[in-house]
């Protein structure tokens, strides 16, 4: 065989394979395949597109939309393909009416500085899909607005101004439920709380360490649309 | 020679891609997607911003005076540690506020609303930023002030919160935590911040987002009576006023006193929009009176 018609049977093969690669993850059913990793705790059972849903018109009107607006045609884009994911793909699910950190309060003005450091007006910056993990932020995330906390009154054991000043903003969660979304008082020592690696355990996929259910449980299934 | 052809191919080449481009998106192109809203048929923001400001503050002022104040005199305890299981409280008025503000932003319109101050019982509830300059204007003129977030983009509108009731004045100076204790009626306390996803909004839109403002009433009312009716002693609730007694006034009733009190205003603002014929009244307005 010549060196040309190596490069030849390169080339095809090379094709074929792309086309049965191709053919498999745009297979109905074979989404799956296309996801980056693991889902995170409790999401193994739902489809893709209950978070993916497609954005409006084709592919072709989604392009000529983006190049009219690069052309100064139009106004506005287009979303390509797939919408962005919202934080109503997760709300849908995940409706806490009593949110001590509801996300929407982070769009407030005062809050700039932290949605530079965190964006924690979007659920995904805590709770990225795709990792397998519960909790995908550092465990010390409380620091960024917390960390001039003084109080008056302060039982604790150790006392927080202790945990602020070493600083120890890895064992707030230990205490403090973020959301506020399971039952039960803040305990007085830190030697009550959750152990850390109980807590580390949970936020990435493991058993719950906390006594109590959940107040505000996540639907079983997504409310249609 | 050989490379001169082959230059002279890419060049074609290209040239075939862009011309099959060009003919794929504009040239025999299926009808283009809806470019946003159209400017003819939205009103601006800080005008629709404007409306639900004034309901909300008509409504907080009934909540504080008629509820919060009259409940007070009659034995009802409000208290921000009202969701403590066993403590026997309904919701001061900053909380009754945000679960109306929770609701509404649940209802998916582009929006918020929240309180903030200079001098806050709550430190998380201190203006800082491009909040905390705007205040300072607004003490100075007692008018609202409008500004687009920078990073959000989001259109912000401050009102200003004056001490409107007895209740509001005598809480704040009289709580533990409070950085300010000679506040007086007519006091500049603070501001609520409102703000809006889209600079325009459509016509539709406007009503719906009354229309989960005045959900929002209702649902945060309801959350008071879920949780009077656990007190050791539930207040009766019914078709009379704390004003009479130990008692609480039902949804129906309370949104009955919502409707009179809201609805003649919110419509001629709703008129004045549609006309176009501004200017119409503001809750910085109504704050200066």
């Amino acid at each position: 065989m010549t060196g040309r018609s190596h490069h030849g049977l390169g080339y095809a093969i090379g094709a074929i394979a792309g086309g049965i690669g191709v053919m498999i993850f745009a297979t109905p059913g074979m989404e799956r395949l296309s996801a980056p990793g693991p889902a995170s705790p409790g999401h193994g059972a739902l489809d893709c597109d209950d978070c993916h849903t497609p954005a409006p018109g084709s592919i072709r009107q989604q392009l000529q939309a983006i190049a009219g607006h690069a052309l100064g045609l139009r106004t506005h884009a287009a979303e390509l393909g797939m919408r962005p994911i919202g934080n109503d793909a997760c709300t849908s699910c995940h409706e806490r009416p009593d949110d001590r950190h509801p996300p929407f309060r982070f769009l407030e003005p005062r809050f700039a500085e932290i949605r530079r450091e965190l964006a924690p007006e979007r659920c995904v910056s805590c709770h990225a899909e795709h990792r397998g993990a519960a909790l995908t932020a550092e465990l010390d995330l409380c620091r960024h607005c917390h960390a001039d906390l003084v109080l008056e009154e302060d039982p604790i054991e150790p006392p927080h101004a202790l945990l602020v000043r070493v600083p120890r903003f890895d064992t707030c969660l230990r205490c403090h439920d973020f959301h506020g979304n399971h039952e039960g008082e803040a305990p007085t020592a830190l030697s009550r709380s959750i152990p850390e690696r109980a807590l580390r355990d949970y936020l990435s996929g493991g058993p719950s360490p906390y006594p109590q259910p959940t107040r505000h449980p996540a639907r079983k299934e997504r409310p249609p649309r | 020679m050989r490379s001169k052809a082959g230059s002279a191919m890419t060049k074609v080449i290209v040239a075939l891609l862009l011309a099959v481009a060009g003919v794929y998106l504009f040239v025999t192109a299926p009808p283009p997607l809806p470019d946003g809203t159209q400017s003819s048929a939205c009103v601006p923001a800080e005008e629709v911003l404007a409306v639900l400001a004034a309901e909300g503050a008509r409504v907080r002022e009934l909540y504080t005076r008629e509820i919060v104040g009259r409940g007070t005199a009659a034995g009802i305890r409000f208290d921000e540690r009202w969701r403590e299981r066993g403590l026997d409280a309904a919701p001061i008025p900053s909380l009754f506020l945000r679960e109306i503000a929770a609701f509404v932003e649940g209802q998916g319109l582009g929006v918020s609303f929240f309180l903030g101050s200079d001098h806050p019982i709550n430190e998380a509830n201190r203006l800082r930023g491009a909040q905390a300059e705007a205040f300072a204007r607004m003490k100075a003129s007692l008018r609202p002030e409008v500004f687009r977030a920078p990073d959000t983009g989001l259109v912000t509108a401050m009102y200003p919160d004056l001490a409107i009731a007895d209740a509001c004045a005598r809480c704040h100076n009289e709580h533990r935590a409070s950085p300010k204790r000679d506040w007086q009626n007519g006091d500049l306390m603070g501001a609520t911040t409102w703000m809006s996803s889209e600079a325009c909004v459509p016509h539709a839109r406007v009503a719906a987002m009354i229309s989960a403002l005045r959900g929002g009433f209702a649902h945060a009312y309801r959350r008071v009576l879920a949780k009077a009716a656990t007190f050791e002693r539930p207040p009766p609730v019914g078709a009379l006023w704390p004003r009479e007694g130990y008692l609480l006034p039902s949804v129906e009733e309370f949104m009955r006193e919502v409707r009179r009190q809201t609805s003649e205003p919110t419509l001629d603002s709703i008129l004045t929009l549609s006309s176009g014929a501004g200017p119409w009244p503001s809750a910085g307005a109504r704050a200066s009176r």
